[in-house]
């Protein structure tokens, strides 16, 4: 009950697991197209935050900001989002995709929302984002020292009207060390910085393969 | 033996709850006027809900306030449940309460709906899992009084399911979430009740 995804807080066991996913051994995609060669017909975009979770509501704002500030798409802001869908977020679930060459996040139930959610915003794409997990990595050595850590894995799906067709997705991981001077600070903004960037690269990724960079 | 019981008790509850001050008054002398209320999500996810439904349930078991029903509550809102923007920073890993953050706009249109002299307003914005088997549904709330929606009591607490102990534990089932809640809950709305003098004997 409590929930579908969570976030986790790491002792050294799993270190080594997320470091090898954050580092890229693990698939590291901020965004691709299903379909390489593919251009993009469409003019608008909403970003849609994949839950009424904290980290997806951040992540969604920055992935927004990034791309408003380096396409050519019309990115609809999340308060415009918010204005024309009333109830926003829709939590949306997400699933294990059948397909891990060309995966679909939301479970196949799913879809209906997401119509539903383009039939309020009326644009061209709807770019759905979930942060899978955000954890916190501690870890010791042998001389009492240690260092913590932040990571998060990312994932997402560009949904195509109409038909409403998904034609590209994300799925990485990043990672951070906490900032120096922090003790008595707000990790919660040191995790949001860990989002930013991780929003900055999906973006970066999303206006090369669509062929929107601005100028 | 008994002493290391109680030892054994409160640190129970203090993982249960999670070490926080789950309800204070934010005027110590403090004097209730009224004795209705209503509790609300503050998030429109299902465990909001959830917790939302169970801590209405414990008001009124642990009580002597007069709780307007969820479902009641639930039906007078519309579009319940709604997303109203809660107390809080950030809530990653934790939630960093900001008080003044709340949508106080949204919350005074609700306590106007509902016509209770106080409205517990409860947020889960996030949700955590530590050693696989640790699982804690962080929550924060806040207090309203009046129509005017005079911010009274606020706390921060956290529902903790599952043991600490060898990597082999099992992870706490929807059972022992669920109990989690329950408990939590119990605590929570005996606190409210002691603070405001409406705890039953």
């Amino acid at each position: 009950m409590f929930m579908a995804r969570f976030r986790i807080v790491i002792y050294p066991v799993a270190l080594a697991l997320i470091t090898a996913f954050a580092a890229g051994c693990a698939t590291n995609v901020p965004f691709d197209l299903f379909q390489e060669g593919y251009k993009p017909k469409g003019k608008s975009l909403a970003v849609i935050s994949g839950s009424s979770d904290d980290a997806d509501i951040r992540f969604a704002e920055h992935v927004t900001k990034k791309l408003q500030e380096m396409s050519t798409l019309k990115v609809l802001s999340q308060q415009e989002v918010e204005r024309r869908v009333g109830k926003y977020p829709a939590n949306i679930k997400i699933t294990e995709p059948k397909d891990k060459d060309k995966p679909v996040w939301y479970a196949a139930g799913e879809k209906a929302k997401i119509d539903s959610l383009h039939g309020a915003v009326k644009t061209d794409y709807l770019l759905v984002v979930w942060v899978t997990n955000v954890n916190r990595i501690v870890t010791r050595d042998s001389r009492g020292g240690g260092s913590v850590s932040y990571g998060a894995g990312f994932v997402s799906n560009l949904v195509e009207y109409s038909p409403g067709k998904a034609v590209g997705y994300s799925e990485f991981g990043r990672s951070k060390r906490q900032s120096c001077f922090l003790f008595g600070g707000s990790e919660g903004k040191d995790i949001d910085n860990l989002l930013l960037s991780s929003a900055e690269d999906l973006a970066d990724d999303l206006v090369d393969r669509t062929a929107t960079r601005k100028k | 033996m008994r002493q290391a019981m109680r030892v054994v008790a409160v640190l129970g509850l203090m993982l249960l709850t999670g070490c926080f001050e789950t309800f204070s008054l934010v005027e110590t002398d403090y004097r209730p006027k009224g004795k209705s209320i209503a509790v609300i999500a503050g998030l429109d996810s299902e465990a909001n809900v959830v917790v939302a439904q169970r801590m209405a349930d414990a008001l009124k078991k642990n009580t002597r306030l007069q709780v307007l029903p969820h479902k009641q509550a639930a039906q007078a809102i519309p579009n319940y449940p709604v997303r109203i923007k809660g107390p809080y920073n950030y809530a990653f890993l934790e939630i960093e309460p900001e008080y003044g953050n709340t949508d106080r706009k949204k919350i005074r249109e609700i306590q106007q709906k509902l016509g209770v002299d106080y409205l517990y307003v409860i947020w889960t914005p996030t949700a955590t899992v530590t050693q696989g088997s640790i699982h804690q549904l962080h929550a924060i709330a806040q207090l309203f009084e009046g129509p005017s929606a005079k911010e009274v009591g606020n706390g921060k607490f956290m529902m903790t399911a599952g043991r600490v102990g060898c990597c082999l534990m099992p992870a706490p089932d929807d059972k022992d979430k669920a109990n989690a809640v329950n408990d939590s809950c119990d605590y929570v709305a005996r606190e409210i009740g002691e603070k405001l003098g409406m705890l039953k004997k």
